[in-house]
């Protein structure tokens, strides 16, 4: 199974998030792709980390660096692609595949399928930022800033136009082995169309792999060893 | 967006990167965990970390990298006191004065452990110093390229694949990482938080005119060099509570010296060192915005030991002391013409920080609390000592 990691993306440099509520700093971009490609990182999402006050401008800044980029890493990249004029300024880049949240949740179906004209149907993921509340999965909607309950999105639609899901673990991300597998029972997903990420450790890859995922995402944790990523590999 | 810590008044343009939020910076936040941690389950966990890199026979388990500062002296007491036979590794930066060269032999001396200490050959290492003075702004470069990957090197080649660090600076300044994640050494670690992502390659070719079979202790090994010997780097500010001025103040029982600092109330951290709180602080002034005497004081805001105003005192007090750079420039072979024209063309910004007598600086009246950890400090007599051991070259 393909081992990547998430990186985030936040004002051009490169930060960590624990528990989707404590920014830690990183480094730059270009450093982080550097190691991930010697440790043979399998892809890379790079995914800005922004709510209901992103703007364009701050798009385009983030953008520069993304241009700037030099890696044979496949790369995955979203956080904020919302409009049209968004989807445009990712022309060019050099990066494989395009994350959608928002405009999934919001099901923005001009937007994906233009996307999908764009860059081929198996570069469109899905991101849905989950955790679970009240015995209920709720997924993160970034542009309103608050969680909203799984059976309030329609799944169809992102199955639909989704090559891949990603789901991430809200609440144990940045930790060591504690993704959370109940977050997967109500989920109505192929599991082969499945990558998931918070708080991936060995075990978790183990398991994943295991039930046909499709790719583990490692966070913060993998830039915390020397080339972590084998370890993940052959855990 | 806040352009400095509210608490420890850090600023965001520290090079480690600094996250702000409207109460308190990534460090504050990162510092706090020091209070809820039980540090009798770290321990727990280093030692059973380090169990397996236990030799029975005489060999060494591991390599402690040092420069003889008062940091070494505690760490190296940790790695006894923890059972471990070390080989204690070190690289003459060519930049102590007689206390770094005393401190140096009394770790090795009262420790009583082996040693082995790396002389760079000097033309490459000073036409290194002088290209990184001149494309960087910075004169430590090629010694820290040489401190993070020579230990790395020894590792692999003598099969000691266990080395350990004190403090995980990104950690401690910035709060960069959990002491949850224990963060290990790592290549990318080095570049990002020892070299500011400037690798040897980028002091050659149009700058320093050295053949790069000289520099292969300069560069770290690849990682998967590394990992196929099992070689490990891990700190011991992840297992112990980090408090480096009680520390370092501990470390005087061991015949550590502090010398007498005009540039920050620390006279334990580099002590003996001839450019630290000299040029080097300077440049870092330049590059940065802020002096070594700010890291002291984030630090000390954090353990409780100053107040905020206290330390915008402090800091605004140290940040204005002048200091003479010009035996570094003599140190390098550079004209008395050459000096004159880097201090009016480089430095112009910080001319009235650049003076010959320090002698006339004013004494400030510190607060108890660090007063209380500070011990008596000397001035040094000799500086820029290529070699210790009473050979003066």
């Amino acid at each position: 199974m393909r081992v990547g990691s998430v990186v985030l993306l936040k004002e051009q440099l490169c930060v960590q998030s624990y528990g989707w509520n404590t920014i830690r700093p990183l480094g730059s971009l270009q450093g982080v792709l550097d190691s991930l490609e010697e440790y043979q990182c399998d892809e890379v999402a790079i995914i800005r980390p922004v709510r209901k006050n992103d703007t364009l401008n701050k798009f385009q800044q983030d953008i520069k660096v993304i241009k700037a980029l030099k890696t044979m890493t496949p790369i995955s990249f979203g956080g904020g692609v919302r409009s049209i004029e968004h989807l445009n300024l990712l022309k060019g880049l050099p990066i494989e595949r395009i994350i959608f949240s928002s405009a999934f949740l919001e099901k923005k179906r001009e937007l994906i399928t233009l996307a999908k004209d764009l860059f081929g149907h198996q570069a469109i993921k899905c991101l849905l930022p989950i955790c679970y509340q009240n015995n209920k999965v709720h997924v993160y909607h970034s542009s309103l800033g608050n969680y909203v309950p799984l059976s309030n999105i329609d799944t169809k639609f992102i199955d639909e136009l989704a090559n891949e899901i990603v789901l991430f673990d809200t609440q144990h991300e940045g930790g060591k082995d504690q993704f959370d597998w109940l977050l997967l029972s109500g989920i109505p997903f192929p599991l082969e169309k499945i990558i998931i990420s918070g708080g991936i450790g060995k075990k978790t890859k183990l398991s994943a792999q295991q039930q046909n995922i499709a790719s583990v995402l490692i966070d913060n944790k993998v830039l915390h060893q020397e080339y972590s990523i084998l370890d993940y590999k052959y855990a | 967006m806040h352009e400095f810590c509210p608490k420890c008044k850090y600023p965001k343009t520290h090079p480690f990167g600094l996250s702000i939020t409207d109460s308190e910076c990534s460090g504050c936040f990162t510092h706090r965990e020091k209070d809820t941690i039980d540090w009798a389950v770290k321990r727990e966990e280093l030692e059973s970390e380090i169990k397996k890199y236990k030799k029975k026979k005489k060999q060494y388990d591991c390599i402690v990298p040092v420069i003889g500062d008062a940091e070494d002296f505690y760490t190296l007491s940790k790695v006894l006191e923890l059972g471990l036979s070390p080989l204690v590794v070190c690289v003459n930066d060519y930049f102590k004065n007689d206390i770094g060269w005393h401190n140096l032999h009394q770790l090795i001396t009262h420790f009583d452990v082996d040693s082995f200490v790396f002389n760079p050959d000097i033309r490459v290492y000073k036409d290194l110093v002088r290209t990184s003075l001149r494309k960087f702004d910075h004169i430590m470069l090629p010694f820290l390229q040489l401190h993070t990957s020579f230990p790395v090197h020894v590792a692999y080649e003598r099969n000691i694949p266990l080395i350990i660090w004190g403090q995980n600076q990104a950690v401690e300044q910035v709060g960069k990482f959990s002491h949850h994640d224990t963060v290990q050494m790592s290549k990318w670690s080095r570049r990002q938080h020892d070299l500011f992502e400037v690798e040897t390659e980028f002091l050659i070719g149009n700058g320093a005119q050295v053949d790069v079979r000289n520099l292969n202790y300069y560069q770290y090994p690849a990682p998967e060099v590394i990992n196929r010997r099992g070689i490990k780097g891990i700190y011991l500010s992840n297992y112990f509570r980090w408090d480096p001025l009680s520390q370092n103040q501990s470390v005087v029982d061991f015949g550590f010296k502090p010398e007498r600092n005009f540039s920050s109330f620390d006279i334990y951290e580099r002590a003996g060192s001839s450019v630290y709180y000299g040029l080097h602080d300077l440049l870092k002034y330049k590059r940065h915005g802020y002096r070594k005497v700010d890291d002291h004081v984030a630090r000390e805001i954090r353990h409780g030991r100053l107040s905020s105003e206290e330390g915008m005192i402090i800091s605004n007090h140290y940040r204005e002391i002048p200091v003479d750079i010009e035996p570094f420039f003599n140190w390098l072979d550079v004209t008395s013409s050459g000096y004159e024209w880097f201090c009016q063309h480089r430095l112009s910004s910080l001319g009235h920080l650049i003076s010959r007598d320090s002698s006339d600086v004013k004494e400030i009246i510190l607060p108890d609390k660090i007063n209380d950890k500070l011990s008596q400090s000397t001035d040094a007599i000799n500086h820029h000592m290529l070699f210790g051991k009473g050979l003066f070259i």
